[in-house]
């Protein structure tokens, strides 16, 4: 992250929709260049948020600064912050390079450069064929990628992305992925999103609505509160009493199998704490008899995100069945562990 | 990027957009054919009898004096009549009868005097969706993140107004053709000089009435209700005006919200009337335009 004075800075900021509360007394303050990641659940107030800061909604309570203390929506902000709504349509009947040229033409580019500009944006999201066809021939995926195209013409400071890679294909959504990189090296990206795997790899600082309040931000780190969840895929089953020689391990907080599969959540708050704890857990696992066939790092933030907003409960109760405190208790019955995994697995597939 | 260039790129924008989408169309097919239609209703009667221009225009000065009766709102009773009589009002509504059918080619001046009372509502169409289009479809916040509501409301403004203005010119301009091929009653040169000066009219009682559809268009959401709002506001002023009036006559003055109580003060043969019309009409114009422009920039998107 590099540094750059008070690129948004929002201060109690209240927002309400009749007697809904969608937005309650938030404070948030980033100040550097690179991409801050926004989840939560559905009618969290995300959408709300990204509204409040372009200036589509007017701020009720509270103030929000935005790229050195302008109000959202004034004129010292135009061209300078880029938003790629989640709910708006292109016109159906123009041309897409035309309403792209239009967009930029009111950045003040117009003529071969703007064309160029224009083509060049519609490749990096893959849609330099598309130029001459109208906005109603486009797929939901293509329509997403020329909201991205749109947003990144020019040189924003300030990119508002909701759910920018929502229904995309995996090769787009890298691409997009990739792209929102390279803008965050001159920007600051903030992107929505409910696939938290993706966002785990792609922020630099996460912050989590629920119910309009911001339950928790910073890095990864600070907002899983360093637990970092490892996947294994082993030789063979473990059995029970191997499993709570895992978790006597110092480092593992919680454990849970499926099959020949391993899900660890470690603790990695201690300096080198990643390294410790992985240390541990592979030399348990080779004094089992059990090396790792594969081995990949598992989504941390889905599961600080489940025990924030309180999902964990309902979702992703078999973990908490096999944590620490309760494994000392409970017999671990792998009939027990099977029925309880599904509804997880599934949870956890569906949001990917 | 200036705050006019941008109103003069909405503009341009708004009116290919209109011409590509199906509610330019629509606006411009719908003008066209009513306004068509309302000159053959004027051309009918010489079209059919063929009767003698001189008997004709005769004929059509008691029917402009009856249409100028009503628009300048007097009460039709006896006693009234002798008042005004005495007071020399009927004389300048004769003078004025005079001016627009004798001195001017009256089939002209009756087809834009109809024209006055149906312009109103046909250029609504023209500028119902300027806001609540994007608005309804979200589209508007693709821009505003690069212009400024104030210059994106001004721009639409003026793309609808340029619209309008080409519309009624291309419809005057094909009631001053047929006028002078198939009914030559009167002189080119005559109806072209009368035809630029009512053109002039119409072209300013444009701007206030789409200006109010502009309002409306940043009032509702939803372009349909905008249409019908502004539609409705139209044709509602003029009746509550008219019946109210007879229970009390200072709300008559109602009529007053619109330009419906003084429009036709811009065909007057008096030319500071004329001017002072001019300047009530871009001033409701204006009030107009000040009200949409903080109702749009305090809204939300």
């Amino acid at each position: 992250m590099i540094d750059s004075p008070s690129l948004l800075k929002i201060e109690q900021l209240s927002h309400r929709f009749g007697d809904k509360v969608a937005i309650d007394r938030i404070d948030w303050n980033l100040d550097q260049l690179g991409v801050v990641g926004l989840v939560g659940p559905n009618g969290a107030g995300k959408t709300t948020l990204f509204s409040l800061i372009a200036g589509f909604l007017r701020v009720q309570g509270g103030k929000i600064e935005v790229l050195g203390g302008a109000a959202p929506g004034s004129r010292s902000l135009v061209s300078r912050v880029a938003v790629m709504p989640q709910d708006a349509i292109f016109a159906r009947d123009v041309s897409i390079v035309d309403q792209m040229l239009f967009l930029r033409s009111l950045d003040g580019v117009t003529g071969t450069t703007a064309r160029q500009e224009v083509v060049a944006a519609l490749e990096s999201v893959g849609l330099a064929d598309q130029l001459d066809r109208g906005a109603a021939v486009l797929s939901h995926g293509m329509g997403k990628r020329l909201g991205v195209a749109q947003a990144i013409l020019g040189s924003p400071e300030l990119i508002l992305l909701d759910e920018p890679t929502a229904g995309l294909d995996p090769a787009n959504a890298k691409q997009v992925r990739q792209l929102i990189r390279n803008l965050a090296r001159t920007a600051l990206v903030i992107v929505s999103s409910h696939n938290l795997l993706e966002l785990q790899d792609l922020v630099d600082e996460v912050a989590v609505l629920v119910d309009g309040k911001m339950v928790a931000s910073g890095t990864i780190d600070e907002v899983t509160g360093s637990a970092r969840r490892i996947e294994l895929r082993l030789g063979r089953e473990i059995l029970p009493g191997e499993l709570q020689q895992i978790l006597d391990e110092e480092r593992v907080r919680a454990v849970h199998q499926d099959g020949v599969q391993l899900t660890v959540d470690l603790d990695a708050s201690a300096k080198r704490g990643l390294d410790e704890a992985l240390g541990q857990l592979l030399h348990r696992l080779l004094k089992l008899g059990v090396p790792p066939h594969q081995f990949r790092e598992g989504a941390s933030l889905e599961e600080a995100y489940l025990r924030l907003t309180g999902e964990s409960e309902q979702a992703a109760a078999p973990l908490d069945d096999l944590a620490e405190d309760d494994l000392a208790e409970d017999d671990l019955a792998e009939d027990d562990l099977d029925e309880s995994d599904a509804p997880a697995a599934a949870e956890t597939s569906d949001d990917r | 990027m200036t705050g006019r260039w941008q109103i003069l790129l909405h503009a341009r924008n708004f009116l290919s957009h209109s011409l590509r989408s199906g509610s330019g169309v629509a606006f411009i097919v719908l003008t066209v054919m009513v306004g068509l239609g309302c000159a053959s209703l004027v051309f009918f009667p010489i079209e059919s009898e063929i009767i003698t221009a001189k008997e004709y225009k005769e004929n059509a000065a008691q029917g402009v004096g009856t249409i100028l009766a009503v628009v300048t709102l007097q009460p039709g009773k006896f006693s009234t009549l002798i008042e005004q009589i005495e007071t020399e009002e009927l004389v300048e509504l004769a003078m004025w009868g005079r001016y627009l059918v004798l001195d001017h080619p009256v089939l002209l001046s009756l087809t834009v005097l109809l024209l006055g009372l149906l312009l109103p509502v046909l250029l609504q169409l023209g500028s119902f969706a300027c806001i609540a289009g994007d608005v309804q479809h979200h589209s508007i916040r693709y821009l505003l993140p690069r212009t400024t509501r104030t210059s994106l409301l001004l721009g639409r403004l003026l793309g609808a107004l340029i619209l309008s203005w080409t519309v009624i010119t291309c419809l005057q301009g094909a009631i001053v053709m047929y006028l002078g091929i198939v009914l030559p009653l009167d002189g080119w040169g005559a109806l072209i000089a009368w035809g630029l000066q009512t053109l002039a009219a119409l072209v300013v009682l444009a701007v206030p009435y789409v200006a109010l559809g502009v309002l409306c268009s940043t009032i509702f959401r939803s372009p349909m209700v905008a249409l019908m709002g502004s539609v409705g506001f139209i044709l509602t002023v003029p009746l509550i005006a008219f019946s109210s009036r007879e229970a009390w006559e200072p709300l008559g003055n109602l009529l007053y919200l619109l330009p419906w109580g003084y429009a036709h003060h811009l065909l007057s043969p008096d030319g500071t009337v004329v001017v002072k019309t001019v300047l009530y009409c871009l001033g409701h114009g204006l009030i107009f335009t000040v009200i949409a422009v903080l109702r749009l920039r305090r809204a939300d998107l």
